[in-house]
């Protein structure tokens, strides 16, 4: 993608706004992309006024490097930083809900065949898992079975967590695993992360009678801490009780172009939040084809046609525009990517929307449409991160868990180790073929 | 993406007088068009036993049954098995099979069956390069019309998960041993979804849905194509003279994801390509020279003709669970190669590389139809020849490559492809006993580790064992590993509830209609 091309537009200052008018009958007429292209002077003013290298990281979705960039308390910056963290959140939350999935079926296929093996840590990190994902009745089991531990601190903790899992005084994240796990907690009461809690290395090591590491376990909790981190801070600083609210009322006095630009919604007037992901309204999706209610059944063609009656409809506006804005419009229509960079977004929110209603394979197929295939494997303006996290989320709920690792490995690049949960998914994917032979062939 | 690949449902597509003639080879009426699908080459063999490359793999799946398969979940699931029960000890299975099955022929399926093809695929003389995956069967054995005994070597815990191989019709069959040059290769019988109808003069081979199989409302009839040319796969299906492609080069997928009339599936991820030293020769028997020859590669120059792919380091790529990404990629490092080259005793002459007088010369080969070879064995040969090392390439046949590499190892490198199911099991490339291993490789210790792994219930002894290998066959550069690639299958939007198998494709073809 053109990044460089990006930075060059905005350092090159203020463009010209265009007095060329646009009048076909669409929602989109009142959208970001109208505006921004038809009028290119706001789209300068909205960077002189915030950060240039800001919207630089947030349009190719490195949204914690977005959210350091904009700084300062002017409102719109406030509004910008509030949006990036959103968006971390979001991306957060994609991926604790893909460890909900990795961790509970790891552990329980473990548990299954070949067994927990004997004085391993496992049944700790499982039973934080199945707290992560609100199972109070799985993760007494887990620590119930814990307390056989070799380990004597695994061992300890699993019968503190099995009696007080509910919480208790302690939160020093000194205070070994149960500190930790409360440091956790502590963290996302706050909003703020207590810098001895550190992401990398294991939770929970088993040893061989020589001492030697024969597993490792990751820590199930840290993509939820994450995310609520970044929703405090979100909240925090857009002066919002919770992402609709924050979606209705943008910060007072903020430039109004930076609550939608680069996102799902045309205009603020009409975005909309299901469980939190900030949607298109039904005006808009109704104009694509796409329809704001879900179909009853998790259908991927039913998906496939969707997109194909959003693109005809969104190509159709697209080109449309582009032949009617200013030649500074459609360099910023080409050189940003604008038409694409809308219509991934408006496909992630649908996905996380489908995904979040239990429908993989609508959830998977509208991910994979999103896609900008020339360069699957990377993040960038069109390819959003939260594009991978539900793929692979779908891909592991159907049972593709091999598939799913392609997925997560391009997020390794955005989050290094991604809190252990790739780890655990590679064990996923190799004890669901534990007892298989492979098969291979030429070509 | 920019303005100008926005989706365009009637795009000409460059160079589409040139199609005429393929478009006129392939033109039906309306009302009689099979699914059409494209592979590079037409299957040299239609057998199970002898399938070795994926457009084998993928006929086989339209024509034969497993005892199991995989269900939409990759779980294993009953095929011909109707039942069966794991004793005690996990040493022995008894198999209750499916009484309503016949084979294409008529004939019914029976128990037999299923005994003869364990034993033919075991019978070292049948020489199947599908031996190893009964090699843990110690006996099949008969116990009624329907029900068969199978006895293990070792304990097994989900025996169903190995019991994927295709079955054969006993009743076809004097006796095993068992020929790959029978007449069963080109009148293959089956109990799957559908049964070959004729093998084509123009290569093609159709095939037609078996009554009573699945959906009437599913594919009647399907075609493989072979359209050797993949550079007019992408213009045929957008001409829609075929309905599916199933790998579609990498510079092909901007225009095909931006057509209307053509959907884009994912499809298998697990393949990696590879240079292949023949072990058994002088010099390329000597590790130095194989390092040196491998730091001569510009690995990025090479990939960067034939589209956009992970340069990977061993034998797993790098969104394996077994890939160790502590493992170095191959660096193009001349230098360090003329050291090892100069160590080894060679000297430069005339800018050529000699030992004893004799030039150092490559021949290297590629089976003809593996997409781009021929650019990336050129552009090879450019880079060596300007390091001082002759090439001589070679581009085979089926049934060349077949008989040079698999049967002769007659070669000094190789260029190819491997792809792998999600197990990403290696063993039969890289242990010394392993059935796929033409290179001549053996490391006693991959060979303990690759035991280990198969025999580990533990997913992570199982990683950490595989990890090793990796690092362990990255260091004796049996290969020079090269990238591998995105793929993805195409079809034409008029077929609907495609899912996709990521390795066996037409696993699920019963449930895809067509408009």
């Amino acid at each position: 993608m053109r990044t460089a091309t990006l930075v060059a537009w905005m350092l090159a200052g203020s463009c010209r706004p265009s007095h060329e008018g646009l009048t076909p009958p669409s929602p989109l007429d009142a959208s970001w992309i109208a505006q921004v292209t038809r009028e290119p002077a706001t789209f300068a003013a909205l960077v002189d006024e915030s950060s240039r290298d800001g919207w630089v990281a947030f349009h190719r979705c490195a949204f914690e490097e977005a959210a350091e960039a904009f700084l300062g308390d002017a409102p719109t910056t406030r509004e910008a930083r509030g949006r990036a963290l959103v968006e971390a959140m979001l991306l957060y939350e994609d991926l604790a809900r893909v460890g909900d999935v990795v961790w509970q079926v790891l552990a329980d296929t473990w548990k299954d065949h070949p067994g927990v093996p004997p004085g391993s840590g496992l049944p700790y990190v499982a039973g934080l898992a199945a707290l992560e994902r609100g199972d109070a009745s799985a993760a007494r089991s887990w620590f119930d079975l814990g307390t056989g531990a070799s380990d004597p601190e695994v061992a300890e903790a699993c019968r503190w967590m099995a009696t007080r899992a509910e919480g208790g005084p302690e939160s020093d994240v000194s205070n070994g695993l149960v500190g930790r796990t409360l440091g956790h907690l502590e963290a996302r009461r706050t909003g703020r992360l207590d810098p001895r809690l550190h992401a990398d290395g294991p939770l929970v090591q088993d040893r061989d009678p020589q001492g030697t590491v024969i597993r490792t376990f990751g820590d199930p909790q840290w993509l939820r801490t994450w995310a609520s981190v970044a929703r405090h801070r979100a909240l925090e600083i857009l002066d919002a009780r919770g992402i609709a609210e924050a979606l209705s009322d943008p910060v007072p006095g903020s430039d109004p172009l930076s609550a939608v630009i680069f996102g799902p919604c045309h205009a603020s007037s009409d975005c909309t939040a299901f469980q939190d992901v900030p949607r298109s309204g039904t005006a808009l999706l109704d104009d694509f084809g796409m329809g704001a209610s879900l179909p009853p059944t998790d259908d991927a063609d039913q998906a496939r046609r969707a997109v194909r009656a959003l693109d005809a409809r969104f190509d159709s506006w697209t080109a449309s525009l582009h032949g009617t804005v200013s030649a500074d419009g459609r360099a910023l229509l080409d050189d940003l990517a604008l038409a694409a960079v809308f219509r991934s977004r408006v496909l992630l929110a649908e996905a996380r929307v489908a995904m979040r209603s239990d429908q993989p394979a609508r959830a998977l197929t509208l991910a994979l449409l999103a896609l900008d295939l020339a360069s699957a494997r990377q993040i960038g303006p069109v390819n959003h991160p939260g594009l991978y996290a539900v793929m692979a989320e779908a891909q592991l709920r159907t049972g593709h868990t091999r598939e799913a690792l392609d997925a997560l490995q391009v997020l390794e690049t955005l989050l290094p180790g991604l809190g252990g949960l790739e780890e655990a998914a590679n064990d996923l994917a190799v004890l669901q073929g534990i007892d298989r032979y492979g098969d291979s062939k030429e070509n | 993406m920019t303005m100008s690949s926005s989706r365009c449902p009637c795009r000409p597509y460059p160079g589409a007088g040139s199609l005429a003639a393929a478009l006129l080879a392939f033109a039906l009426p309306a009302s009689a068009v099979p699914f059409r699908y494209a592979e590079d080459l037409a299957p040299g063999i239609v057998h199970p036993l002898y399938t070795t490359t994926m457009a084998e793999a993928r006929i086989s799946e339209l024509v034969f049954d497993g005892l199991y398969t995989d269900d939409p979940q990759l779980a294993s699931t009953p095929g011909l098995a109707l039942s069966a029960g794991l004793s005690p000890d996990g040493r022995e299975m008894t198999v209750r099979l499916r009484e309503d099955v016949t084979w294409h022929d008529g004939a019914p399926f029976t128990a037999r069956d299923v005994v003869f093809t364990i034993q033919a695929m075991k019978d070292a003389s049948t020489l199947s390069t599908e031996s190893g995956r009964v090699a843990w069967i110690d006996q099949a054995v008969l116990v009624d019309a329907h029900t068969v005994r199978l006895v293990f070597r070792q304990p097994e815990r989900r025996p169903e998960d190995k019991l994927h191989f295709k079955i054969l019709p006993a009743h076809l069959f004097p006796e095993t041993p068992i020929r790959r040059t029978g007449t069963f290769r080109h009148r293959p019988v089956g109990t799957g979804p559908y049964k070959v109808i004729s093998f084509n003069e123009d290569n093609s081979i159709t095939m037609r849905a078996v009554s009573g199989e699945g959906d009437p409302a599913g594919l009647a009839e399907v075609a493989m194509r072979e359209v050797s040319d993949k550079n007019y796969q992408a213009k045929l299906l957008l001409y829609e003279s075929l309905e599916a492609l199933v790998r579609v080069l990498p510079r092909d997928l901007a225009v095909l994801q931006n057509h209307r009339k053509v959907e884009l599936y994912p499809y298998q991820t697990n393949s990696w390509w590879y240079l292949g030293f023949n072990l058994d020769r002088t010099p390329y028997d000597e590790p130095s020279v194989r390092q040196a020859i491998a730091a001569l590669i510009d690995i990025d120059a090479l990939l960067a003709p034939i589209g956009t792919g992970d340069v990977v380091s061993g034998p797993y790529v790098p969104s394996s669970p077994y890939c160790n990404h502590q493992v170095p990629r191959f660096e193009h490092q001349p230098s360090q190669a003329d050291a090892l080259l100069s160590e080894a005793g060679f000297v430069k002459e005339a800018r050529t590389w000699t030992r004893n007088g004799q030039p150092l010369r490559l021949k290297v080969v590629s089976h003809r139809t593996l997409e781009s070879s021929q650019e990336v064995v050129i552009n090879l040969q450019s880079q060596l020849r300007e390091a001082g090392i002759g090439v001589e390439p070679e581009f085979l046949d089926d049934a060349s490559w077949k008989a040079r590499i698999w049967r002769e190892r007659d070669y000094d490198l190789v260029l190819s492809q491997w792809t792998f199911d999600r197990s990403e099991d290696v063993y039969d490339q890289f242990h010394s006993s392993g059935t796929r291993n033409f290179t001549g490789y053996a490391n006693p210790e991959v060979d303990t580790l690759l035991e280990k792994a198969r025999t580990t219930t533990d997913p992570q002894v199982k990683k950490t064992a595989l990890r090793e290998v990796h690092r362990l066959v990255h260091d004796d550069v049996p290969m020079v590993f090269l990238w591998t690639l995105d793929s993805y299958a195409a079809f034409s939007s008029r077929v609907h509830n495609v899912v996709i198998h990521p390795f066996y494709f037409f696993t699920w073809v019963q449930n895809w209609r067509m408009e």
